[in-house]
């Protein structure tokens, strides 16, 4: 196991709110790092924007804070440019299943090896709290005083039906159990999605910690098959007084990146340019 | 005495392959050294419609259409009611009068009937064959020989097989030699094939691809769309033997995400699309520009706003591609005007992303991505990748901070492997580290260190092209696709009226050449030719120039200036 301080940005403290369930995030995360022991320098980071895309600056691997939504294409930019690196996303609610929700069920039909960790506070944080596609149908803030009218997105039979080969769910305040989840998640060949609670201790009044610790229930302490694709079809679904954390679902099958990194002898953004020759193209246009 | 020149045009709905026999057609002609203008016009439609191809074939080197046609074809009764007015008196409509019950009202044209249809499903072909037997009875009628026909067959059939090339050669001959018996006497004269160098057949888009693999470009992402669809069709034939990835995303933002983040990575990457698509990734153009990765970005124009007029031309995007994006950053902007410069400044575009770390946009349009032109084959030697300031392995120096404010406003880079180099490619505001920052002074001065790139791409390039007389009262001025009419023109004038005339090309917008623009157009009587309504380049002119062009002639009806029709135009105003 490495130190998880090796991935400290020196001098710098998180501006999250204290008891922000993106602490618990960042720790697991930091923590699953040293547990796989991976190399800052062969990792790489694509953020989005909101209180979870501002982990980038306190993480101190290569990062890309990109833009709301677009992490998920960045990232597979990222892994089929050099398939060598280790690629994780952290997102957002509004991030993943707002703004970018296509860009996921895509990214999962395509099955790059990437891992996308989603902060799911519920709500929209760092534009002080409107409601966020998987805020619950009915609850009233500021911005929508007569209740949400929308369904939340649900997004983990939506990836689970899209092709993900790794689903899971986590909570931040569930911390062994968080960083074990991300190592698997992480080790999974394919693409993975783990959606993770966290509070947002400032705006959301109704997903509070004691909310989620009444709520969640470890998969693994029950009698669970994560791979058969049924039963998680079924159990991503449950979201009534009991939510299911752990690894719901888990498969193998080939990954996008690998079918182009056979183009070349190396990863494509170590491959030689220096000397390319079109005159055969040329030829063909005699 | 033989015939040194032609127009050529032939019509059909679509799906009769009418846009596969301009690429023959035109092969044919250049083989026997001929140079040739070819572009399609067509509704954007799969079945049905009205799809022609025009072909300009002249022993002297052309570079854009012209209206009069010679010889029509006519595989449908649309092409006789729409396009028999073009044809000149004493030119000939070649057609089918069996197949379709359209009586020609010209009697001042020759009328060559071909039982096209007949001939191909006698000898158990199908339907569709009767175009390539139209392009052999066209070869018989003109006085030009089979076999050159027959070699551009098997160069844009042979990848289908030889049952196939065998089929289109017997379908050719066919239609050839029921001219040759019944319409014995070829037009004028006939055109015979003569003794030149070799030369490329190709359209701007072929040349951007060639450009960017000779680049290096290993990344690329495209969703479909008119006018580059051709883009993807070439790099998907080639992106094996390059080792390219080429991936069709859900979207263009997606899109130029990806290519940003496959940058980052440190391969070469682009996206091609038209202003639609470039509309929807304007906002990852700024995070490229934010986060000072390399990028090129081709926009091949067509009419707009909104879904416009998807298979015509214009160049109506000159003013959005040096705009887009909210907030200061420095982006190259490039206008090739045929398809040389397609290639030499695509190869270009991807070093000059790498030197100044920052978008590369190339400007075409449908004229000049999917027209056929004429082309000596490009001189490769010398041509040099350069990565820019790119740390590797080992060159890291100990307290390295990626967005140094140096004085030429780029600074250097590294990619993720590389060790010690890590950073933050940070689309917020951000310190010299990468590290956010909102701090004023530390804002204002990274602001201007992007900025800063302006002057040093200003320092690297000439920016215009100037053509013909230095000394004339009057210059032209244009950019793009524009510059064959152009040249066309100034030949017509040269020829017919013995004025010798310049022409200021501008080949790049962004950094605008504003001193030698300047310098070749003060005191001079000013003539603007653009492929737009708001004349965007007159705008730049007078915005980066003080100077008001004293006549505009602009087309933007969605086709692009035919050469005699702008010489005529020209003329008016001189």
């Amino acid at each position: 196991m490495g130190d998880i301080h090796r991935y400290d940005v020196p001098g710098t403290w998180p501006t999250w709110c204290l008891g922000c369930g993106n602490f618990g995030i960042w720790n697991a995360m930091k923590n699953a790092y040293a547990n796989m022991d991976l190399s800052p320098h062969k990792t790489a980071i694509v953020c989005g924007i909101g209180c979870s895309g501002n982990l980038s600056y306190w993480i101190n691997t290569y990062v890309l804070h990109s833009l709301h939504g677009r992490s998920i294409p960045v990232a597979q930019g990222v892994k089929l440019a050099n398939s060598d690196l280790t690629v994780i996303v952290h997102a957002g609610d509004g991030d993943t299943y707002g703004e970018g929700l296509g860009h996921l069920l895509h990214a999962a039909r395509r099955n790059v090896d990437i891992t996308v960790f989603v902060h799911d506070n519920q709500i929209y944080g760092l534009t002080t709290g409107q409601p966020s596609p998987t805020t619950f149908k009915g609850t009233k803030w500021k911005v929508a005083p007569e209740g949400v009218f929308a369904s939340p997105v649900t997004p983990l039979p939506l990836a689970l039906i899209a092709g993900a080969t790794f689903v899971g769910r986590g909570f931040s305040g569930e911390n062994k159990h968080l960083i074990a989840l991300m190592e698997k998640a992480i080790r999974h060949k394919g693409f993975s999605l783990v959606d993770i609670g966290q509070p947002c201790v400032t705006f959301n009044y109704v997903n509070t910690w004691k909310w989620w610790n009444d709520h969640v229930y470890k998969l693994d302490e029950t009698k669970y098959d994560r791979f058969d694709y049924e039963l998680a079809l079924k159990k991503a679904q449950e979201a009534g007084d009991k939510i299911p954390i752990g690894v719901l679902y888990e498969a193998e099958a080939p990954t996008f990146d690998d079918a182009y990194r056979s183009l070349n002898a190396e990863a494509l953004a170590y491959a030689p340019i220096n000397d390319i020759d079109v005159k055969k193209l040329m030829a063909r246009h005699l | 005495m033989n015939n040194s020149r032609l127009n050529w045009k032939i019509g059909g709905e679509a799906g009769y392959g009418i846009l596969t026999v301009g690429e023959i057609f035109s092969k044919a002609f250049v083989k026997g050294g001929y140079h040739v203008v070819a572009h399609p016009e067509y509704p954007s439609l799969i079945r049905g419609g009205h799809n022609t191809f025009q072909l300009r074939i002249d022993a002297q080197r052309v570079r854009a259409p012209i209206l009069p046609v010679d010889v029509l074809v006519a595989l449908n009764a649309e092409t006789i009611v729409m396009d028999l007015n073009d044809v000149v008196p004493g030119g000939v409509l070649l057609y089918d009068a069996k197949s379709f019950n359209v009586a020609p009202q010209r009697g001042d044209i020759a009328l060559c009937d071909v039982p096209l249809t007949k001939l191909v499903t006698d000898l158990h072909l199908p339907k569709v064959a009767a175009n390539v037997a139209a392009m052999g009875a066209s070869v018989a009628l003109i006085g030009y020989e089979l076999r050159l026909l027959n070699a551009a067959i098997q160069d844009v059939f042979g990848d289908k097989g030889e049952k196939i090339v065998e089929q289109n050669v017997i379908a050719a001959k066919a239609g050839h030699d029921y001219v040759t018996r019944s319409y014995p006497e070829p037009y004028k004269g006939g055109l015979r094939p003569l003794k030149g160098p070799n030369r490329m057949t190709l359209t701007g888009n072929d040349a951007i691809c060639m450009g960017a693999f000779k680049a290096g470009m290993k990344f690329i992402a495209i969703y479909p769309m008119t006018p580059t669809h051709n883009v993807m069709t070439y790099i998907a034939a080639h992106a094996r033997e390059y080792g390219v990835a080429m991936v069709q995303p859900e979207d263009e933002i997606a899109g130029i995400n990806m290519a940003i983040g496959a940058s980052f990575a440190g391969a070469r990457s682009m996206v091609a699309t038209s202003g639609g698509g470039f509309s929807l990734m304007v906002e990852g153009l700024g995070l490229a520009g934010a986060t000072e990765n390399p990028l090129v970005v081709v926009d091949g124009q067509r009419p707009g706003p909104s879904t416009g007029l998807a298979t015509r031309t214009a160049q109506g995007d000159l003013r959005f591609c040096l705009h887009a994006s909210q907030g200061d950053f420095f982006r190259v902007v490039i206008a090739p005007g045929d398809p040389k410069e397609c290639f030499f400044e695509t190869f270009r575009a991807f070093n000059l992303a790498d030197a100044l770390q920052t978008p590369v946009l190339i400007l075409t349009d449908k004229h000049l991505g999917t027209s056929f032109f004429t082309s000596e084959p490009f001189e490769t030697d010398g041509l040099n990748v350069d990565r820019g300031l790119l740390l590797t392995e080992g060159a890291v120096p100990a307290d390295y901070s990626r967005y140094e404010a140096t004085s030429s406003g780029v600074s250097a880079r590294t990619v993720p492997g590389v060790e010690g180099g890590m950073f933050n490619s940070n689309s917020d505001e951000h310190d010299e580290r990468g590290y956010f920052s909102e701090d004023a002074p530390v804002v204002a001065k990274l602001v201007d260190k992007r900025c800063r790139k302006f002057f040093t791409a200003a320092t690297l390039l000439d920016g215009i092209k100037y053509h013909g007389n230095d000394s004339s009262g009057t210059v032209l001025v244009g950019w793009g696709s524009t510059k064959g009419a152009i040249l066309d023109a100034m030949d017509y004038l040269r020829a017919n009226d013995d004025v010798e005339l310049g022409f200021l090309q501008v080949l790049f917008m962004s950094p605008f050449p504003s001193q030698l623009v300047k310098e070749h157009l003060e005191g001079r009587q000013v003539i603007l030719i653009e492929n737009n309504r708001g004349a965007q380049l007159g705008s730049l002119i007078k915005e980066h120039a003080q100077i008001r062009p004293d006549h505009t002639i602009l087309r933007y009806d969605g086709r692009a200036f035919n050469a005699d029709e702008l010489y005529q135009k020209i003329k008016e105003v001189l």
